[in-house]
């Protein structure tokens, strides 16, 4: 799918604010309802849009504790699938990246406090080399993708 | 603020579609558009929901490469400074995580190639050494946070205020 400059204003739009109404984002890039909406419909079949979600302060519902933690020499496949699983199967987990370098794999983790954080680790430790970090402070998250920052975006560089 | 499971339950069909009508949540979780209305504010107003994006593929976006970068063993508080700087403004960084231990930073990178992510990369290369990783596989991202998955969250205070 191609996208033009008015299916890259809506996307930045919708980024930045995923609740506002079809008529707003139209007021916004100079377009109908009807005509936003279409847009947005094709770029959700075309999955270049995978979702809307509300972003929750973990520490304000109690999750005050995030942890990057690295997992590295892990042994075999079996173990690289078993980690997997395990990993999808502890909700605490809120990013897992399988990773090509030093490590084997990425955790974000959120937890109730450092004890928490330890238990969860702990299903982990027969598999590999585990290096966790704390995170203190998040200067950069969720940054929106945008033609405007990005205007190599618009080449094919494939 | 408390949150009760009802609270819990809209929160996670925001997390879940964040585009949802408050009509709808309220179908589902069983209350009127306005209390859902007024719920839904109340979360904001506590800093409880803190946005609500549309996730894009980046992938389709031509930036086919991820790469989780950490910066090891910045020296000084203005050597961090400027790194934060450099970091702040690059589109391509699309998280910044400052952490203990040896690392100072970590970051997520997307990029249209190898010879893209090195250009980014050469510009905090001086001022900290990198470790780079290059993602295979997003296996868990987005992750719900709900009162199912995490009993305890939602039982901890259920006494109104």
């Amino acid at each position: 799918m191609r996208l033009d400059d008015t299916d890259w204003a809506i996307l930045r739009e919708l980024q930045e604010d995923a609740r506002l109404s079809y008529a707003e984002i139209g007021r916004r890039v100079g377009l109908s309802s009807p005509a936003v909406q279409e847009r947005v419909r094709r770029m959700e079949d075309a999955t270049v849009i995978k979702a809307y979600r509300a972003d929750i302060n973990y520490e304000a519902v109690g999750l005050p504790i995030m942890s990057l933690t690295r997992l590295m020499n892990v042994q075999g496949t079996d173990n690289i699938n078993k980690v997997k699983s395990i990993a999808q199967s502890i909700p605490q987990v809120i990013r897992c990246y399988h990773v090509m370098g030093q490590d084997e794999y990425v955790f974000q983790i959120v937890a109730t406090s450092v004890g928490d954080l330890e238990d969860i680790l702990h299903k982990f430790t027969d598999y590999g080399h585990l290096v966790s970090a704390i995170v203190i402070n998040t200067p950069v998250d969720h940054s929106t993708i945008d033609l405007d920052t990005l205007p190599s975006l618009k080449d094919k560089h494939l | 603020m408390n949150l009760d499971t009802t609270d819990w339950s809209i929160l996670r069909e925001l997390q879940a579609d964040a585009r949802l009508s408050y009509a709808e949540i309220g179908r589902r979780v069983g209350l009127s558009s306005p209390a859902v209305q007024e719920r839904v504010r109340r979360m904001e107003d506590n800093g409880i929901i803190e946005g609500y994006h549309a996730k894009v593929n980046v992938q389709k976006l031509n930036l086919p490469l991820m790469g989780i970068i950490r910066l090891v063993s910045v020296q000084d508080h203005a050597t961090k400074e400027k790194i934060l700087d450099i970091l702040c403004q690059l589109p391509e960084v699309t998280a910044c995580y400052q952490v203990t231990g040896e690392d100072e930073f970590i970051i997520h990178l997307h990029a249209q190639s190898i010879e893209h992510m090195s250009q980014i990369k050469m510009k905090f290369a001086n001022l900290a050494r990198l470790v780079t990783s290059i993602v295979i596989k997003r296996h868990i991202e987005h992750r719900i946070i709900s009162a199912e998955a995490f009993p305890y969250l939602a039982n901890t205070e259920d006494s109104s205020s």
